[in-house]
C-alpha cells in the first residue's frame, strides 16, 4: 500500500472518526451513539475479558460449518448441473425462486423446525452458500469456451475427459468468485440467524443494543463485523490471486 | 423441446411439492412443517380478505422509496468517485468495510435512532442500496474507454458534452447491474427491519406467524416473498434488455 493512499485512509478514518464524536452527544443520544471513548473503554474491557473472542469465535465457527457444508454441496450440485442436463432443468427453476428468498426470511422457519440451537443457525448459512455456490458453479460450468470442447474432442477426448480436464478448469474462475459470494453471504446469514434468535455471537452482539441496553456493544459488533468481513475477504483475494497464478485467474478489489 | 422447457418449470414444482408432502408427513412434525393442502387452504383464506395484498404492498412502498433514495443520493457520489482519484481514495476504504456489514446489522442503530417508524425502515433499505449503487457506479464511470474520450475531445466536445454523452453512456451497464443487486439487498434489508419492528409487511407476516403458532402463514409469507422478488428481478431484467439495446455488447447472461 503506498504512502499517498495510506494518507487518504487516515485522513477519511480521521474524518469519520471526528463526525462519530460530535454526533455522538449531540445529534444521537449517547445511548443511541455512544461516543468513540466510551466504545473505546469498552472495545478494551471486551479484549480483556476475552468476551469479544469469544462472540467472534462463536460466529466464525457456525460460518466455518455452515460454509463450508454448503459450499462443497453447493459445488457438488452446481457442477453436476453443468454436466448433466436433466439435473439443470430439474433444479435450475426452483433454485431461481429461492434465490430471490434472503435468508433472513428463513430464519423464523429454520428455529420452528430445528429448534433455537445452532443446527438451526448452522442451516440458514448451509442454505445460502448452497444457492450462490450453486448458480455459480453452474454458470462456471455451462461458460466453457466451446473451441476448448472441441478441440479436445478432435484429439479424441472422452466424455469424462472432457468434463474433468475442459469444462472444470474452464470454470474455476467462477467457482472461486461463487466462493467467494458466498463467504460474503454467510456472514450475512450468520448476522440474520443470531440477530433473531441467539444469546451468543456477532450478530447477537450488535442486536443487544435495540432495547437500548448495551450501545457500545453494538459499535464493537459493527467494527468487528465489518473488519471481519473485510480481512477475511482480503485474505481470500490474497490466497486465490497466490494459488491460481497457474491459470492466470486473478481477482480484482471490488 | 419446446414443451419440455416450459414444462419443466412444473416438473420441479410438482417434485417440490411432492417432496414437502412427505417430508410433512414423515421425517418433520406436521404442527411444525403443515402439508401443502393445508398451506394452501391458508393461503387461498388469506387471498380472499384481501390481508396478503396489504402486507406485500407495505413492504413494496418501502422498498420503492428506500430504493429511491438510494439511487438518487448513490449514483452522483459514485460518479464523483468515478472521476475524481481523490475522491476514490477518501471513500472507497470507508466503504469497502461498511460494504462487509449487512443492512441486518444497522437495524438495532436505525430503530434506536428513528424509532419505530416509517423513517427507520427507509433508512435500512436506503443503507443496503447505497454502497453498492456507488460501487458500482464508480467502476463504471472509470472504466470508460480513454480512447472514446480522446475521440469526442479530438471532434471538439466540451467537458459537459463527453460527460453526458460518452461517460455517462459508457457507465449506463454497470450502473443498472449495480442497481439490480442493490433491489435484492433492499428486498432483505425491509423484510428483516419488518420482522424486528413493524406492525404490518411481508417480514411482519413471517415473524408473527411464527408468534402466533400459525406455520402455514409463515409458509405462505416466505413463498410470496420469493415470488415478489422473482417478479421484480424479472420486472427489472426486461427493463434492462429494452434499455440495454443499444449496448448489445453487454448483453447479461442470466
Amino acid at each position: 500500500m503506498d504512502r499517498e493512499k495510506a494518507l487518504y485512509i487516515s485522513i477519511s478514518i480521521a474524518i469519520i472518526l471526528g463526525t462519530w464524536w460530535l454526533t455522538s452527544g449531540t445529534l444521537f443520544h449517547e445511548a443511541i451513539l455512544p461516543s468513540p471513548p466510551q466504545v473505546a473503554e469498552r472495545f478494551w474491557e471486551m479484549i480483556i475479558t476475552a468476551e469479544l473472542l469469544f462472540h467472534l469465535g462463536i460466529s466464525l465457527k457456525r460460518i466455518l460449518i455452515g460454509g463450508v457444508l454448503g459450499c462443497s454441496l453447493g459445488f457438488i450440485i452446481g457442477t453436476s448441473m453443468g454436466g448433466i442436463k436433466l439435473m439443470r432443468d430439474i433444479l435450475e427453476p426452483p433454485f431461481h425462486f429461492f434465490r430471490n428468498i434472503p435468508p433472513v426470511a428463513l430464519v423464523p422457519l429454520a428455529i420452528t423446525v430445528l429448534g433455537i440451537g445452532e443446527t438451526s443457525k448452522v442451516s440458514v448459512i448451509v442454505y445460502i452458500t448452497i444457492i450462490s455456490m450453486t448458480l455459480n458453479c453452474a454458470a462456471g460450468m455451462m461458460s466453457t469456451p466451446q473451441i476448448r470442447i472441441r478441440a479436445a474432442l478432435c484429439l479424441g477426448a472422452s466424455p469424462r475427459d472432457i468434463f474433468f480436464r475442459i469444462v472444470l478448469p474452464s470454470a474455476w474462475p467462477y467457482i472461486l468468485t461463487g466462493l467467494r459470494v458466498a463467504v460474503g453471504y454467510s456472514f450475512m446469514a450468520v448476522v440474520a440467524a443470531e440477530m433473531i434468535a441467539a444469546d451468543k455471537g456477532i450478530g447477537f452482539l450488535i442486536m443487544q443494543s435495540i432495547l437500548i441496553i448495551h450501545p457500545r456493544e453494538m459499535v464493537i459488533g459493527l467494527v468487528m463485523l465489518g473488519g471481519i468481513g473485510l480481512l477475511g475477504d482480503r485474505i481470500f483475494l490474497m490466497a486465490i490471486n497466490r494459488l491460481m497464478r497457474r491459470y492466470m485467474i486473478t481477482m480484482k478489489e471490488a | 423441446m419446446i414443451v419440455w422447457s416450459r414444462a419443466r418449470i412444473l416438473v420441479s414444482s410438482i417434485g417440490i411439492i411432492l417432496l414437502w408432502w412427505l417430508g410433512s408427513h414423515t421425517i418433520f412434525n406436521p404442527k411444525l412443517v403443515p402439508p401443502p393442502i393445508v398451506v394452501a387452504i391458508s393461503f387461498w383464506k388469506m387471498i380472499a380478505t384481501g390481508e396478503i395484498w396489504v402486507h406485500i404492498g407495505v413492504s413494496l412502498r418501502r422498498v420503492l422509496i428506500g430504493y429511491l433514495l438510494g439511487i438518487v443520493t448513490a449514483v452522483p457520489i459514485g460518479v464523483a468517485m468515478g472521476r475524481s482519484k481523490i475522491v476514490e481514495n477518501l471513500l472507497g476504504p470507508p466503504l469497502q468495510f461498511m460494504r462487509n456489514i449487512t443492512p441486518l446489522a444497522i437495524i438495532p442503530f436505525a430503530v434506536n435512532a428513528f424509532t419505530v417508524g416509517e423513517a427507520s425502515k427507509y433508512f435500512i433499505i436506503w443503507y443496503g442500496s447505497v454502497i453498492t449503487i456507488i460501487l458500482n457506479t464508480a467502476t463504471g464511470v472509470s472504466l470508460t474507454p480513454q480512447i472514446r474520450i480522446r475521440a469526442a475531445q479530438c471532434l471538439g466536445a466540451s467537458p459537459r458534452d463527453i460527460f453526458f454523452r460518452i461517460v455517462m453512456p459508457s457507465a449506463w451497464p454497470f450502473i443498472l447491474t449495480g442497481l439490480r443487486v442493490a433491489l435484492g439487498f433492499c428486498f432483505m434489508g425491509v423484510v428483516a427491519a419488518e420482522m424486528v419492528a413493524a406492525e404490518n409487511g411481508i417480514g411482519f407476516l413471517i415473524m408473527q406467524s411464527r408468534n402466533m403458532l400459525l406455520p402455514e402463514q409463515m409458509f405462505i409469507g416466505i413463498f410470496m416473498l420469493g415470488l415478489v422478488g422473482l417478479i421484480t428481478d424479472r420486472l427489472f431484467h426486461v427493463s434492462i434488455r429494452r434499455l440495454m439495446r443499444r449496448y448489445m455488447i453487454m448483453i447479461e447472461q442470466d
